[in-house]
């Protein structure tokens, strides 16, 4: 009953501290909450094109959520999701713009890809931490802005598609293209691969010998330490892990809906999936909630933006003081946890 | 007979899947120093936190004459702060808006004098020495001048000579008139220095009795309810060399070893004696693999099993909130019988920590509670019958019973003695003296990072041993 | 307890507020026209052909009495959910200003058939898209013809941003003005390959200017800001400015501006959807329709001369009686021959 209650009051405590603070923002704007809300309910689930918005912010949501889980369960505060599905979307976008393949086998490739490049970008910040004891914090943090300024960089110059004004690849062939899921939508079968990344992450925490010592290197380091489990090793795989599942995201808005890359592909995603994360409790099921929460935010958002005059902006301020938060109490109650001992 | 200072009445207290405190009644009087035994998880805590008001009790009243002042087991001090920062901490005198810290220093100059307590009020807490941090902590609950005044294992972090001026303050101070309870696994101090004591078994006040009529045999039979597990008998056995460490040269500083040549046969444990800090973590830390070292460091068979019980069971052993059968997979997660390609084998875990949960008596609710929520005792349990699981060739214990109740360590040790007979090499590093004595087949004395002295069971000198210890020849 | 009581307290906080709010309703009435646009990257502000579209909504709402919303795109990667956001609130029409939105609004389009939409300066094929185009070779080739009358060292020259039909129309219509007027002037042709690098902009025209050509027609989006910027510092030197009425940005330096009323094009389709005869398909603005033409030479009348403002009239009437029909291409400009009036 305590646990239960315990596990329940942060995520209910913010989504009640959330919902306080966008009607402040609202009355800020000069719109009543009531109108506020119902454009942002209507704008998110009012019918099935709105259904299919949010779960493209769903699903972008999602994978960087996922990653970032993984790291945080074993200790390791990757901030850097949002460079990660950047360089992951860079990958899929700057290989897809040229490629001459088969469908279904391009978009395997394209997915892999992005896989491959977040979870290289990972596995630099997880070298760094494991080879110099860098913070991991700051090392993910610093990768963002490289990332940011790497693909602005390659988009500008060599990548940059023919008719594209604004930094972007040249738009992908239609038979690299994601089936759409739900028709009439943008929605893709990424979602779908969310999902699945989602159990694959829940077995893997729960029944497999690296979630094991993953977790414990996580919540007991010294234990973990003198259990035979190698924290270097777990370090940098973890951190590639979690960079390769945001990478995959990356590539599923390049190959999903977006249909080619572009530096602005992401409003953030990797900052708001850390709420995400944290909100979902780190169990990947729970995440999955959480993620439709925060897509119901995105896509109402701009809805409400349309309709209500709310700067969507609002939202993102608010979802950053709700990480404030979550993140606070976690260390809070992990400070509480070391110094009971 | 006086008014009581203190009286507990029908106090009742659940937890979940747990009563922790159970019908209880205990009256305290001005001038007498009560005792509250029992082992790990009796309720002793609970029933402590609720005299003071920190819990409330389900069931039950609580009548006290004047204020209660508690010091808790682990000091709650702002180790940066001076020490009448830390003892007026939100009580500090004040001028306008400024803290008045002449009329603070004075006072607690003035509470010290009073108890016969000597320290420097302006001195920082983090620099001053264990006993005198519990100077400042139990100066802070005297400033309030308490009518009852509770001590939650007062002398566990103290050292001898600190134990004794301390009880000199104790005595000083229901000599005034304050009725004092302390709460501790001691029962040698509760026959030296408490006047009553009483003991608590699930939940329960199973006995009260006057010390001066008591022995600590008794205490310790109500305590388990019953006679104490004895400690498993020596068998016969016949050593063959298992471990062997030579010219082993590790760590930097004051607890570095140098020059250590030492052997553990097999069916025989060695102990090591020593007061802490003279080399004993790196010893354990070095022949577990954790950390460089110079010299050798030998197994006899191949591939030989280590079980380790690692000193500090909360940081080193165990991951608190997870569940037991869990902690029982941990460091043992690839073994080919836990593991089922690349997933955990959670029934054969389980069935692990059931066989655990029965040959050492855990106590908790299920399998699948955190052991943050055990107590020390069944924790240990824990450790000790995970290192001892799987028949290992060597067992590495440190201080394996340290800070556990009696009927957990005796249980600890009678483990022990068993792997021992069963023939593995067990290596015991502890720093209580009467530990080593009872179960060590020869003795080696650390003083200083080297070994200063060997003696076998059959001629051993505890006078000998205690000027080794104390860097005397 | 106390934080169960402050929760408590801010709910309450927050449902007195929405009632409060309720006053202030905001939206379209039952009825109205609702007009949703969506900008490009240059977004409000770039007073070019965003603005304009967006003076062609407010003429909208005070002639005909439309709801005007309008969501800006920060990158190309907000084109399709900007998009969507008003599709899924059901706008009666959706502009999406400039080409660049093209592939995104022809994805967005098929998935809604029932939203009707406008797209600037783009030929989408689909049913439910008005395409808006200009014929911007007509006034591109007055611009032509009177910078070949004005041109003192009979060497003229265009600059483009980039080298895509769009602009070509602007560079074939130019040529051939000039050579209307007089046929064996030179007309230096360069591309910036962009149409934001301010500073290409300035540095180009001053190389084309040292070349020796007088007068730079420009069009380039904010690159012409840079030629300008370079007219300002030589006299007897002119730019001709493009798409809005640049002539006040460099007074008396700025022959004229080819300007290109986006708003009356806007306005149009509006216009139609309320008067129940909605535009179909590819709708072209020219001359004709007020859509197109050069600025009143406010600050340069007496540059010109009455005598070629009369003859470039009657070159005018020439294009609109189509006497004249000024090419769209290189290839159609291989072809075109001056028209003896």
């Amino acid at each position: 009953m305590t646990n239960m209650r315990r596990t329940l009051a942060g995520p209910l405590g913010a989504v009640v501290l959330l919902v306080v603070l966008m009607s402040l923002a609202m009355i800020v704007a000069g719109t009543s909450p009531l109108d506020g809300f119902s454009a942002l309910f209507y704008g998110a689930l009012g019918g099935r094109s709105q259904i299919g918005e949010t779960l493209v912010a769903t699903s972008a949501l999602l994978f960087p959520a996922l990653g970032i889980a993984l790291a945080f369960r074993g200790g390791l505060f990757n901030i850097g999701a949002e460079g990660q599905l950047l360089i992951g979307a860079l990958f899929a976008g700057a290989v897809g713009a040229q490629l001459h393949v088969a469908g279904p086998l391009g978009i395997a490739l394209l997915l892999v890809l992005g896989a491959i490049g977040g979870g290289l970008w990972g596995a630099i910040a997880g070298w760094m931490k494991a080879r110099f004891n860098a913070n991991e914090i700051i090392a993910t943090l610093m990768l963002n802005f490289v990332a940011a300024y790497v693909s602005l960089a390659l988009v500008s110059g060599p990548l940059k598609g023919p008719l594209a004004t604004g930094a972007e690849t040249a738009w992908l062939d239609q038979a690299y293209w994601l089936p759409t899921l739900l028709p009439g939508t943008r929605l893709s079968i990424g979602i779908l691969l969310a999902l699945a990344v989602a159990v694959v992450l829940w077995w893997l925490f729960s029944r497999t010998i690296f979630g094991f010592e993953l977790r414990a290197a996580g919540d007991a380091p010294e234990a973990a330490r003198r259990a035979g489990i190698d924290i270097g090793r777990i370090t940098w795989l973890s951190l590639a892990l979690s960079g390769a599942i945001s990478g995959v995201g990356g590539a599923t808005i390049v190959t999903g809906e977006l249909h080619r890359f572009n530096t602005q592909l992401s409003p953030g995603y990797g900052f708001t999936a850390i709420a995400v994360a944290l909100v979902g409790d780190l169990q990947p099921l729970w995440i999955c909630l959480a993620a439709f929460g925060f897509g119901i935010l995105e896509a109402g958002g701009l809805a409400m933006q349309a309709s209500a005059q709310v700067p969507k902006d609002a939202i993102h301020v608010i979802e950053g003081l709700i990480i404030l938060v979550l993140a606070a109490r976690r260390y809070v109650a992990a400070r509480a946890e070391t110094t009971a001992v | 007979m006086p008014e009581p200072a203190l009286v507990l009445r029908g106090i009742r207290k659940a937890y979940p899947g747990v009563v922790a405190v159970d019908d209880a009644h205990l009256e305290l009087y001005p001038g007498e120093i009560h005792a509250l035994v029992g082992e790990n998880g009796a309720g002793k805590s609970t029933l402590s936190a609720i005299a003071y008001g920190e819990t409330r009790a389900d069931a039950g009243t609580v009548r006290a004459s004047g204020t209660v002042g508690l010091v808790h087991q682990h000091f709650e001090l702002v180790g940066r702060l001076r020490v009448w920062e830390n003892v007026l901490l939100g009580r500090e005198p004040r001028r306008g808006w400024r803290i008045d810290e002449a009329a603070a220093r004075s006072r607690v100059l003035a509470v010290a004098e009073r108890n016969g307590l000597a320290i420097d009020p302006n001195a920082f807490v983090e620099t001053l020495p264990i006993g005198v941090q519990q100077r400042v902590e139990l100066l802070r609950e005297l400033d309030r001048e308490p009518a009852v005044l509770l001590l939650d294992e007062p002398t566990a972090a103290l050292a001898p000579a600190e134990i004794a001026s301390f009880f000199a303050t104790v005595q000083g101070l229901a000599a005034r008139g304050a009725a004092i309870m302390i709460v501790t696994h001691k029962l040698q101090e509760v026959i030296a220095y408490a006047t009553r004591v009483s003991v608590m078994r699930h939940g329960r006040i199973v006995a009260q009795m006057e010390t001066a009529a008591t022995s600590v045999d008794e205490i310790a039979r109500a305590m388990v309810g019953g006679e104490l597990p004895s400690v498993a008998a020596r068998a016969a056995t016949q050593p063959t060399p298992c471990l062997s460490v030579r010219a082993l040269r590790a760590g930097s500083g004051e607890t570095s070893v140098e020059d250590i040549a030492l052997d553990v046969r097999a069916g025989e444990i060695v102990g090591i004696a020593g007061v802490e800090g003279n080399g004993q973590t790196t010893l354990a830390d070095a022949i577990a693999g954790m950390i460089p070292y110079d010299g050798t460091i030998s197994f006899a068979n191949e591939g030989a099993q280590i079980g380790v019980i690692p000193q500090d069971r909360h940081r080193e052993a165990l991951v608190m909130p997870w569940s037991i059968v869990e902690n029982v997979m941990l460091g043992r997660q690839h073994r080919p019988e836990l593991r089922r390609g690349a997933t955990l084998d959670r029934a054969h875990a389980r069935a692990d920590a059931q066989r655990i949960q029965e040959r050492f008596d855990v106590r908790a609710a299920t399998l699948d509670v955190p052991v943050r929520t055990l107590s020390g005792g069944n924790q240990q349990k824990i450790v000790v019958g995970r290192a001892l699981i799987d028949d290992p060739n060597v067992v590495l214990a440190y201080n394996p019973t340290r800070g556990i109740d009696v009927g957990a360590a005796a249980l600890v040790q009678s483990r022990l003695m068993q792997a021992r007979n069963d023939g593995a090499a067990v290596l015991l590093i502890s720093f209580e003296l009467d530990e080593i004595l009872a179960l060590a087949d020869r003795i080696a004395v650390m003083y200083r990072g080297r070994i200063v002295g060997e003696f076998e069971r059959t001629n051993v000198d505890r006078g000998a041993i205690g000027r080794l210890m104390a860097g005397l020849s | 307890m106390k934080v169960k009581a402050l929760t408590a307290l801010l709910v309450a906080a927050t449902c007195a507020l929405s009632l409060a709010g309720c006053a202030h309703r905001r939206g379209p009435a039952p009825g109205q026209l609702t007009l949703g646009m969506v900008t490009d990257v240059g977004g409000l502000g770039d007073r070019s052909f965003n603005d304009s579209a967006y003076r062609g909504l407010q003429m909208a709402h005070a002639r005909i009495g439309a709801y005007v919303q309008v969501l800006q795109s920060r990158s190309a990667a907000d084109y399709q959910p900007n998009l969507t956001a008003l599709t899924n609130l059901h706008f009666d029409m959706v502009y999406a200003i400039g080409f660049l939105m093209g592939l995104d609004l022809d994805q967005v389009a098929k998935q809604h058939p029932q939203q009707r939409y406008a797209i600037v300066d783009a030929v989408i094929d689909d049913p439910n898209v008005v395409s808006i185009t200009f014929r911007e070779q007509d006034g591109s080739f007055l611009a032509g013809a009177l910078a070949a009358m004005v041109s003192k060292t009979h060497h003229i020259a265009f600059l483009g941003g980039q080298d895509i039909p769009l602009i070509e129309k602007f560079e074939a219509g130019y040529t051939a003005g000039a050579r209307e007027v007089d046929p064996n002037i030179k007309v230096d042709v360069k591309y910036a390959g962009s149409f934001e690098d301010v500073a290409a902009g300035k540095e180009l025209s001053n190389l084309l200017f040292n070349d020796g050509a007088d007068i730079i027609y420009t069009a380039a989006g904010k690159v012409g800001l840079g030629a300008i910027d370079a007219v300002k510092s030589r006299d007897g030197d002119y730019i001709i400015g493009v798409d809005s009425d640049q002539d006040a940005l460099a007074p008396g330096r700025v022959l004229t501006s080819m300007v290109k009323k986006v708003d009356v094009a806007v306005f149009d389709v509006a216009r139609s959807l309320q008067e129940g005869k909605p535009m179909h398909g590819h709708v072209e603005f020219g001359l004709k329709d007020g859509a197109i033409g050069l600025t009143d030479f406010r600050y340069t009348k007496s540059a010109i001369g009455e005598a070629n403002l009369a003859r470039l009239k009657a070159i005018q009437a020439a294009i609109v009686s189509g006497k004249i029909v000024p090419p769209d291409s290189r290839k159609a400009l291989a072809a075109f021959t001056p028209v003896p009036l």
